[in-house]
């Protein structure tokens, strides 16, 4: 990400949590025609600027073993050869719970009502 | 007067139960007392990297267990529309525990007998486990849906008596 970006994000969403004015905003984006920045744009962009935050700089510095040795053994450990295996044992008492609370729900016994 | 409909009303509150369930589990059990972890008989926590493959496994657990407590709020919200359902909290509650109990047979027979992925304290010795893991189906499993089971019966006595 250029300095750029992250001095127009970081621009963005401080002036909408902590300023409540739109003039950091005029002044990046749009020096002549504040007043067309309507309220879905802002929200668009400000969801634009979470997504990138999340998608590219959490990645990158928020994950502590992320570019380790370690994390590289615990990526391989998770999608290795047993990934099926595991994700099916791990959800296997869901269809359980499931068939419990349909007969709770559509059973006849009458005791119930 | 229409004969109450308890149905939807317990199927909702075991439906909260079984995740509220998964929750209690996975906070007390494998967070904060650390006794297991999801595939523990399988990958025994006792490396950095054996933990953070754990800890991927139950996270995954506990997004279906989220997911359970959603759908059980869901079907909370549509009973409370219905005229035929009674606003009964002593059967809400008895369906909260009753899916507790469902929640620890279920999980207990499946992840600890059948598929063994893990066991209630995985660093016992053989015949310890063992006594764990059906202490667990009987003192958190059956005695809990009993003790719902009490207290649903004793709701819907108490309900029809008053129509």
């Amino acid at each position: 990400m250029s300095s750029r970006f992250i001095e127009v994000t970081l621009a963005h969403f401080f002036q909408r949590v902590w300023l409540d004015s739109d003039i950091i905003e005029v002044q990046i984006l749009q020096p002549s025609d504040s007043k067309s920045m309507n309220l879905k744009r802002v929200l668009a962009l400000t969801w634009v600027e979470f997504l990138a935050f999340a998608l590219f700089a959490a990645s990158s510095v928020a994950c502590p073993l992320c570019h380790t040795e370690t994390g590289q053994q615990v990526r391989a450990g998770i999608l290795g050869s047993d990934f099926t295996s595991n994700l099916l044992v791990i959800l296997a008492p869901f269809p359980v719970f499931a068939l419990v609370v349909g007969w709770i729900y559509y059973g006849k016994d009458s005791k119930l009502k | 007067m229409t004969r109450p409909n308890f149905r939807p009303l317990i199927a909702a509150g075991v439906t909260l139960g079984i995740g509220m369930g998964g929750f209690v589990d996975g906070i007390l059990l494998h967070q904060i007392l650390q006794v297991h972890n999801m595939l523990s008989n399988r990958r025994f926590p006792d490396t950095l990297v054996n933990v953070e493959i754990n800890m991927f496994w139950d996270g995954l657990f506990h997004a279906f267990t989220w997911m359970a407590t959603l759908a059980g709020i869901a079907m909370l919200w549509v009973s409370t529309a219905r005229g035929d359902v009674p606003h009964s909290s002593r059967a809400l509650v008895g369906s909260l525990v009753m899916g507790w109990g469902i929640f620890n047979v279920v999980e207990g027979v499946i992840d600890h007998e059948v598929l063994q992925i893990h066991h209630v304290i995985q660093r016992a010795p053989y015949p310890a486990q063992l006594y764990w893991d059906l202490g667990f189906l009987l003192f958190g499993g059956v005695s809990l849906i009993y003790l719902g089971w009490v207290q649903l019966r004793k709701a819907i006595r108490i309900r029809r008596n008053a129509i």
